[in-house]
């Protein structure tokens, strides 16, 4: 993991890149680099994988709560590829919580600054 | 493909004063790195989401011959008809158009934002736009009231209607709701309605005058559905031989399901009715004036909101039900719900009413139990108002038929691709698609099929899909721009995981080129295909690998 490198957040247009425009708190969006998706079902396992051997210390992808994508069935897409790249760190020995999915509402933007933060203390961990 | 890096434009809007000063536009002018002439091509300019705005934006475009722009300003998700009218009134193509927001942030954010946006646009290449014809005629599945209103206004419209119905009677559910309502179908607003079932059923004569050039096929059903949206092939299977019919739109109404049978295992909990004291709500008057040794039945329990949350059509099915049956044989009626919903015209009067014929209304919060024993059943509720735990003794219960409404003919969602609910019901539960949409741009719902809904509600939203209908036929082509899934034909491995995983059904197989295609009419360009795809073999141009990680610094 490399010291200067920053938690990258791929978020959904609709729902994550909302939330994430909505943060004031210039402390937390320091932290982050931003990804704009069309839908979180668009998220590949292979760019997941691509930003970690990059040495970006982990990778959050947010997309909207279920039953509220607005393609349908994007979320849940991205959930099950989520869960088999988890799988695939566990196998390989690397800590699996550099990945992690999270649903949240274009509103939800201290939601997005609580997740950011969480990812951020376990990295200094 | 190729990079253009040349000729992008930035606008930056200072919404009338609330975004950026002149000064700090410099600011931001100075920082934007010269990729694409996107320094030479920056404009500050004034509320751009004016006519003056767009119009001097367009003009700019114009005279530097700007092939890209990025939009800074308001969100661009929060604003997708001024992203529309921009991408019209350059005559360039979404694609092309870059909104970022810079509401809220300073100027060296914005800076940076410009900077990245400019990237992905050069990485970006310029769309083509495509013009599918659309078919004028419209089918419409189902000849319930909700086939017919929907049939009826679509074809007021101006558009050739087929309306199939596959039984031989018109109507679907009238007659029944006719008696169950007293004949004032809960108030509902439809010429329709007074014109075709003046007493409940219906007139022969009628139908034709009401239904004005509709053409109208009785014991007809949908046997195969093919095309995309703007032509999908039909074929009906009519009494006297099969009918191909080429329609730019599709409205199904098929009805609801069946009503529900004792002891069925599809209710709320199939093994609830085994036992002879918790029937189906539908039974609960036969069962109430029924059989002698019956008749002893003094407290009756109405449960709603069981496991799934009833609808407006079943909250007033069991006031209607709960009111008859406690004015008769001195019973007591308990309702039990979590939430009355009573928001449509006369609902919340008739909930007045059974209240005041002493129906015992309880709320219940949480888990509500039941436990059937030789006494009748006991119900051990949390009440939400008193804030206590409640025991009540029912000799008799029924229990509302929310959960048990699949739609009647099964098939018809396999048919033609349209995706259900967790109850088999037609359309998803998804809030983009309320009330009409479905996952199938060019095809509709209304009616029972996608639930047990109030009649005037459906007769709101069967002219909800009529226009609907009307706003996809009123052009004469459908104007598609090709930046949707784009397949590679020598990586794809056909192992259809697209074809599975798009939620519009756009991928179909092109056997000419032995590889998955998108339709570019029903593409709605989420990129949940090529998230899928195990071979890498398709891309969203404007959302590449290469976009996506030029953002990463």
């Amino acid at each position: 993991m490399a010291e200067n490198k920053k938690i990258v957040a791929f978020c959904c247009e609709n729902s994550g890149l909302l939330a994430a425009d909505a943060v004031e708190d210039e402390s937390i969006l320091e932290l982050v680099e931003i990804v704009r998706l069309p839908c979180s079902g668009k998220i590949e396992i292979g760019l997941i994988l691509k930003c970690l051997e990059n040495d970006y210390p982990g990778v959050l992808v947010l997309g909207c709560p279920v039953d509220n994508c607005k393609y349908l069935t994007g979320n849940v897409r991205a959930g099950k590829r989520i869960e088999m790249v988890k799988m695939a760190l566990r196998n390989a020995g690397v800590d699996e919580n550099r990945v992690h999915l999270d649903f949240i509402s274009s509103l939800d933007s201290h939601k997005f600054a609580a997740i950011v933060r969480e990812m951020e203390e376990r990295r200094e961990h | 493909m190729k990079e253009t890096l040349e000729n992008i434009g930035v606008f930056t809007c200072d919404c009338g004063g609330t975004l950026f000063s002149q000064a700090e536009a410099k600011e931001i002018a100075a920082g934007i790195k010269d990729e694409g002439k996107a320094f030479e091509n920056f404009f500050h300019l004034s509320i751009l989401c004016s006519e003056d705005g767009l119009e001097h934006l367009s003009r700019s475009v114009r005279e530097r011959g700007i092939k890209k722009l990025v939009f800074a300003g308001c969100s661009p998700v929060r604003n997708r008809n001024l992203m529309d009218a921009l991408a019209k009134e350059t005559g360039l193509t979404h694609g092309a158009v870059y909104g970022i927001n810079i509401r809220g942030k300073s100027a060296g954010q914005a800076v940076s934002a410009i900077n990245r946006a400019v990237k992905a646009l050069s990485l970006i290449p310029v769309f083509q736009t495509k013009n599918v014809p659309l078919a004028g005629s419209v089918l419409v599945v189902g000849g319930g009231i909700a086939g017919m209103q929907a049939a009826r206004e679509i074809s007021a419209l101006g558009h050739d209607t087929v309306l199939i119905e596959r039984s031989n009677r018109m109507g679907g559910q009238i007659p029944g709701l006719f008696k169950s309502t007293g004949g004032d179908f809960s108030g509902a607003h439809s010429g329709l309605l007074a014109e075709v079932f003046p007493e409940g059923m219906m007139v022969q004569e009628a139908l034709q005058k009401a239904l004005p050039g509709v053409k109208i096929h009785t014991g007809s059903y949908l046997k195969e559905l093919a095309g995309q949206v703007g032509s999908f092939k039909a074929k009906v299977q009519a009494p006297d031989g099969e009918v191909r019919l080429t329609c730019g739109a599709v409205v199904l109404a098929p009805g609801a399901g069946g009503k529900p049978e004792k002891g069925s295992a599809g209710g709320p909990d199939g093994s609830l009715f085994e036992h002879d004291s918790i029937v189906p709500m539908s039974d609960l008057k036969a069962f109430a004036s029924g059989p002698k040794g019956r008749t002893r039945i003094r407290e009756v329990g109405i449960i709603l909101d069981l496991n799934i949350d009833e609808t407006k059509a079943g909250t007033e099915a069991a006031l209607l039900l709960a009111r008859s049956l406690q004015q008769r044989d001195r019973r007591q009626v308990h309702l039990f719900c979590r939430d009355m919903r009573v928001a449509a015209s006369g609902l919340e009067k008739l909930y007045a009413e059974v209240r005041e014929a002493g129906v015992n209304i309880a709320k219940f919060a949480g888990k509500l139990e039941l436990a059937a024993g030789v006494e009748g059943v006991s119900i051990t509720y949390r009440d939400s108002i008193l804030g206590l735990d409640m025991t009540l003794n029912c000799d008799l219960v029924g229990i509302s038929p929310r959960g048990l409404s699949a739609a009647a003919d099964s098939d018809l969602a396999r048919l033609t691709g349209v995706s259900t609910d967790e109850l088999g019901q037609l359309q998803d539960n998804n809030i983009h698609l309320f009330p009409e949409q479905t996952n199938r741009p060019g095809i509709f719902v209304v009616g029972a099929c996608r639930g047990r809904h109030y009649l005037p509600q459906v007769i709101e939203e069967a002219g909800a899909a009529a226009l609907a209908v009307h706003a996809l036929l009123s052009e004469e082509s459908l104007e598609v721009e090709l930046s949707g899934a784009l397949v590679d034909p020598d990586k794809c491995i056909l192992c259809l995981t697209c074809i599975r995983s798009c939620p519009f059904k756009a991928m179909q197989i092109d056997r000419e080129n032995g590889a998955a295609v998108s339709s570019p009419e029903a593409c709605q360009k989420c990129g949940i295909c090529a998230g899928e795809c195990p071979a890498r073999a398709i891309e969203l141009p404007v959302y590449s690998d290469r976009v996506l990680l030029s953002q990463l610094e």
